[in-house]
């Protein structure tokens, strides 16, 4: 192989090489600003590489390089890189209420091979490359949950995920083995030819059984979702902020990857599967919300429900489904992250809580719109980022004829006005205490400006989603 | 062609030790009796790994997890000397507690969904099993060392075992990474907590700490 044949690999590799160097220059650095400036600058030199760089399609060895793949790609990178940004404060001291982090090196390092994990989950052309992506997607944030040093939430936030994501880790093995014995492949081209030539198989049916399974439980759609809650409070907010957002997209890839290509001639049997589940995480995400008063716990519950908006995508058929999701993803990406900045701010004083928003409205008016826009743009309000990504995932379902399961969808998000206008009460209407001013930093300002503007951007101008359904879609 | 009843009752007979044993695993409320029992379990595993022409994997079988792995499991335990009070599975859940899928109703939901899931996929399985041709693998060299390694390593730009295999190495990185970071903070807030206590103020009764703090 000559050089110039490894281009496509590029943006991989560097990931590989931009992870083990933060990993070594916090052996010499003290205070880990050096860190975080390699991290932030690589992450963000591997987007414009992913987004600008070579368009050229490759295979190595069943690791596919795809437009697709460099879509998603640059979704995970994305969302890292506001992770970075977000869980800066919480390495300082007194940048967060609820205890500083420590070790900010191996935290990005972290974060770092979990996205070399993802980004090998999505390139898989075989089912053990799938499997090991997944696995390194997850374990990093397994220790990553558990971060916050001396707090018992956190600790049973990690041995919550750890049990859990073991157990799901089993499962989806379990599947592969199933899928494996019926039809005697592990690469993607086989076992779709397989899949077509006896789609009725049981071993078949066995193996995609459990790893929906699996699946789901990282997804946490319900009823497989009663990790998420706890994991969500327990952990650090970037690290919460990091699961709702890059981990989520990660989990969506992974069931697009398997049952949008190899799988996907069982797909229409799978519809009242998708259907129930969908369902069932709407419902049970939009209840378990009405009544949270942890900002991290309302993001857990709002989270599983739009999982629940997800699935209906995969209902729909191909292309369209998975530019839907991957817009989705995009508009969820930043109004959560508009979100957490906010929590990050209001929580370098208080806990960051429901009553913690009391009085926002004065204290930053500022800080109080992007709030506003954030809740409206989860509910679904159309001039934001939130409803062109519903509206593609509600009709990539309605083009194939799933008009009563919109319907419930529709009626689940008029329900979920209910508890996002809670939110906005509290910055607005509740009394508020005595609590000084809110000032913000520089680099905050910069992003909670990039963040809002983004909101408003996606959701009235159609370019950037057309730019995604066409490289997604392919 | 039919499988000689040397093998049939050796298979089934390692069946069911590792059934067994695995069940007492679950089942035994002493974690050290529990590690012990999975090493039984292991013996047969390996047992039908050299039934199935896999030698080399059986041999690992019990070089790996029996020998070190199981043992770092004994030193784990011992280390941490749990004893299960009376009324308390090993796990750490009461029995019978209300609410949740603790004991006996937690066992008994377990029981159902298997029960279901056998009955849905065991005929399945058993008449796909059946259709399976049992003749002995002619591949010369199957299951030797040789070939696994060649497997594993042979043509590494095209074989497709190599992305799994760079995969795994960065598993392993991540583990270090996490069990090191964990290990260490141990180390630097014993440090930390050292230095908090030679301050005069933290002798002081927590009233007077608090009077003496600026709001």
């Amino acid at each position: 192989m000559t050089l110039a044949e490894f281009t496509p690999l590029l943006p991989d590799l560097l990931l590989l090489a931009l992870a083990l160097a933060v990993l070594k220059i916090d052996l010499w650095s003290e205070d880990g600003e050096a860190g975080f400036h390699l991290t932030w600058i690589g992450l963000a030199g591997l987007a414009l590489l992913l987004a600008f760089g070579s368009r050229s399609d490759a295979v190595f060895a069943d690791y596919h390089i795809t437009a697709a793949s460099r879509v998603w790609k640059l979704l995970f990178t994305l969302a890292t890189l506001a992770t970075v940004f977000l869980s800066r404060p919480y390495f300082r001291a007194g940048g967060n209420a609820r205890g500083t982090l420590a070790k900010s090196g191996a935290f990005f390092g972290l974060l770092l091979l979990c996205m070399q994990g993802m980004f090998a989950l999505v390139s898989a052309g075989n089912l053990i490359v799938f499997y090991l992506g997944l696995e390194l997607a997850t374990m990093p944030i397994y220790a990553l949950a558990a971060y916050q040093p001396r707090d018992a939430d956190s600790a049973e936030a990690g041995s919550k995920y750890v049990l859990m994501g073991g157990f799901s880790s089993a499962l989806t093995l379990f599947g592969i083995s199933f899928l494996y014995g019926a039809t005697g492949s592990l690469g993607f081209p086989a076992l779709e030819a397989a899949v077509r030539a006896a789609p009725a198989d049981p071993a078949l049916w066995g193996g995609i059984f459990f790893l929906l399974g699996g699946l789901g439980f990282k997804l946490a759609m319900a009823p497989l979702h009663m990790w998420a809650p706890d994991v969500y409070q327990g952990a650090p907010t970037p690290v919460m902020a990091f699961l709702s957002v890059a981990s989520k997209a990660a989990a969506v890839a992974a069931l697009a990857t398997l049952f949008l290509s190899p799988l996907n001639a069982v797909r229409p049997d799978l519809a009242p599967c998708f259907a129930a589940a969908a369902v069932l995480s709407m419902v049970a995400g939009n209840l378990g919300a009405m009544r949270q008063k942890d900002l991290r716990r309302f993001v857990a519950y709002s989270s599983v429900a739009q999982v629940g908006y997800m699935l209906l995508a995969m209902l729909g058929e191909g292309d369209g489904s998975r530019a839907a999701l991957v817009y989705n993803l995009v508009t969820y990406g930043v109004t959560g992250f508009a979100l957490y900045f906010i929590m990050g701010v209001i929580g370098k004083e208080g806990p960051e809580t429901m009553s913690g928003l009391r009085g926002l409205s004065r204290r930053h008016p500022g800080l109080a719109v992007l709030l506003v826009l954030c809740m409206f743009s989860l509910a679904g309000v159309p001039p934001l980022a939130g409803f062109l990504g519903k509206f593609m995932l509600f009709s990539a379902a309605a083009a194939e004829g799933h008009y009563l399961l919109v319907g419930i969808a529709v009626a689940n998000a008029v329900v979920s006005f209910y508890y996002y206008m809670l939110v906005v009460k509290e910055a607005y209407i509740a009394p508020p205490g005595e609590a000084a001013a809110i000032r913000l930093r520089p680099l905050q300002i910069m992003v909670l400006w990039g963040l809002g503007l983004a909101l408003l951007v996606l959701g009235v101008c159609p370019a950037p989603a057309d730019w995604l359904a066409r490289a997604a879609g392919n | 062609m039919p499988v000689s009843p040397v093998v049939e009752i050796t298979f089934a007979l390692s069946a069911l030790v590792i059934l067994l044993s695995s069940l007492a695993v679950v089942l035994v409320k002493n974690p050290v009796r529990a590690t012990l029992l999975l090493i039984v379990a292991f013996i047969p595993t390996s047992l039908v790994y050299i039934l199935l022409q896999a030698a080399f994997v059986g041999i690992l079988q019990i070089l790996v997890y029996a020998g070190a792995i199981m043992m770092l499991f004994t030193f784990v335990i011992m280390m941490i000397n749990p004893s299960p009070k009376d009324g308390e599975s090993p796990a750490g859940g009461s029995e019978g507690g209300e609410g949740g899928f603790s004991g006996m109703r937690g066992a008994l939901i377990g029981l159902l969904v298997v029960g279901a899931l056998g009955a849905l996929l065991l005929p399945k399985v058993y008449h796909a099993a059946s259709q399976v041709s049992v003749a002995p693998v002619t591949k010369p060299g199957f299951g030797e060392l040789s070939s696994i390694s060649a497997l594993l390593f042979e043509d590494p730009a095209n074989n497709p075992l190599t992305v799994s295999f760079e995969l795994i190495s960065f598993l392993i990185l991540v583990g270090i990474i996490a069990a090191l970071n964990f290990s260490r903070r141990k180390g630097a807030e014993a440090r930390m907590e050292n230095s908090i206590t030679t301050r005069p103020t933290e002798a002081l009764p927590i009233l007077q700490r608090e009077a003496l703090e600026p709001k």
